[in-house]
């Protein structure tokens, strides 16, 4: 009696348990994320001439105009070394690099006299966030600014200091309109750049590079290539 | 008397395998949702990642569901496919987007691949919100650490602050609030039995009806 009276009740939890189990072996194991972490690389005319960028295998070109220095951010495979080249038809650098996961790396083409040459960057961001805007500022100057920062106009507020040659630093920020200006040596230099209305969940770059004169900045944002 | 608090919307979900069986969420939470007086239409592809979905894709390659409605779900076989969220909203034409992805972003048994979780989630919430259609992103639930995934509470967690960051503008709604590390049942670490499937969608239902975009709609 008691027997019956258990079976009963523990029958239909049974039979749930084994088509539980049933449905669980119907699952297959699949990945839940990739093998490794996506690298990105990415493209900045530092110059003030119109240049191009050939890919080394596809050669698939992109235009690097002055008005739009900088490509998006291209994923690639940390196992490949990435080859193209630099040229606007009179000058040409060729490029080859390596990027690991995780790492999104720039590459900057900057005039060296009459011929070019290249700064990679590379950073490794832990700063995503879709609440803030992510701004960096990358000091390609060199000699001209050995120690960079940004100023906020009319604020008096300091976003970056100590930003040494060919390296960037990089922080969240509120969205909101800004007018920033470079600082060499904690002295205000070149002219105002007006980045307009940041958005949430954006990053971009400011980059300094090198003139005949003093260093000048010019701002981009990091899209990544679909 | 209780209150229907999501009637007149439509609700698509998409989703991994959590809503790729029929007895899992396709069928606790798309009914719960439905008895709130949504519109409801699930798809579940096993083994997509958020970017699967901008485009067609025959994902995970582990099977799928799709059910519209009351409709008995419809299962799509190993060789599932995603269909392009784009083409799914302006098709469906939903007030609200739920997305159900979380374990299938979080590397369980290797090092969290942060940067290519960002590009994932961001080109997904961007997607959706280039459409102008509010969402929702329902983030991992506990599940128990082990089985066949390598599941562990802490990559949860750290997936689950991740998510919680980086999904805006769509809003996020933490499974992790809903139940104590191991307190639903699982078949494997990470899919649950009947009733955490039950207790899952009980938890996201009420997150639903709690989202301001919803609430503003109620008055």
């Amino acid at each position: 009696m008691m027997l019956r009276f258990t079976l009963q009740f523990l029958l239909p939890a049974l039979i749930s348990s084994i088509a539980c189990l049933a449905h669980a072996a119907e699952i297959p194991l699949y990945a839940s994320g990739p093998s490794e972490d996506s690298a990105f690389v990415r493209f900045i005319n530092g110059t003030d001439t119109n240049f191009s960028i050939v890919a080394g295998e596809t050669k698939a070109k992109i235009a690097l105009n002055v008005n739009e220095p900088a490509s998006k951010y291209y994923p690639v495979g940390s196992k490949a070394k990435i080859t193209g080249e630099f040229s606007n038809g009179k000058v040409s650098s060729p490029i080859s690099l390596n990027v690991k996961p995780s790492e999104f790396a720039t590459v900057v083409a900057l005039a060296n006299g009459s011929n070019l040459k290249q700064v990679i960057v590379k950073e490794q961001p832990d700063d995503f966030n879709a609440l803030k805007s992510s701004l960096a500022l990358y000091n390609l100057s060199s000699a001209g600014c050995t120690s960079a920062g940004l100023l906020v106009v009319d604020r008096s507020i300091s976003l970056f200091e100590k930003v040494q040659s060919g390296t960037l630093q990089r922080r969240l920020i509120n969205p909101v309109s800004l007018s920033v200006q470079l600082t060499c040596n904690t002295k205000p230099t070149g002219k105002v750049l007006d980045l307009g209305l940041l958005q949430a969940g954006q990053r971009y770059s400011i980059f300094a590079v090198p003139t005949t004169d003093s260093p000048r900045i010019f701002f981009a944002t990091d899209t990544i290539a679909r | 008397m209780t209150t229907a608090l999501l009637t007149g919307l439509t609700i698509l979900i998409i989703g991994d395998s959590h809503l790729a069986t029929p007895t899992f969420l396709t069928k606790t939470l798309h009914d719960d949702l439905i008895d709130q007086g949504a519109a409801v239409h699930s798809i579940g592809v096993c083994g997509a990642n958020p970017g699967d979905w901008l485009n067609a894709s025959t994902a995970g390659k582990c099977g799928g569901s799709d059910r519209v409605g009351k409709s008995p779900a419809t299962i799509m076989g190993q060789s599932a496919s995603t269909t392009a969220i784009k083409q799914l909203i302006a098709t469906d034409k939903p007030n609200l987007v739920l997305v159900v992805i979380g374990d299938n972003i979080a590397n369980y048994k290797q090092s969290f691949s942060r940067a290519w979780a960002w590009q994932q989630v961001t080109s997904l919430t961007k997607e959706i919100a280039s459409t102008g259609t509010a969402c929702a992103w329902v983030g991992p639930a506990w599940g128990t650490e082990g089985g066949k995934y390598g599941k562990t509470y802490a990559r949860a967690t750290q997936v689950s602050s991740f998510l919680a960051t980086n999904v805006a503008p769509c809003a996020y709604i933490n499974s992790l609030d809903m139940s104590k590390p191991g307190a639903w049942a699982t078949l494997d670490g990470q899919h649950f039995t009947n009733l955490g499937y039950k207790s899952w969608a009980d938890g996201i239902t009420k997150s639903v009806t709690e989202l301001p975009f919803v609430k503003k709609n109620q008055k």
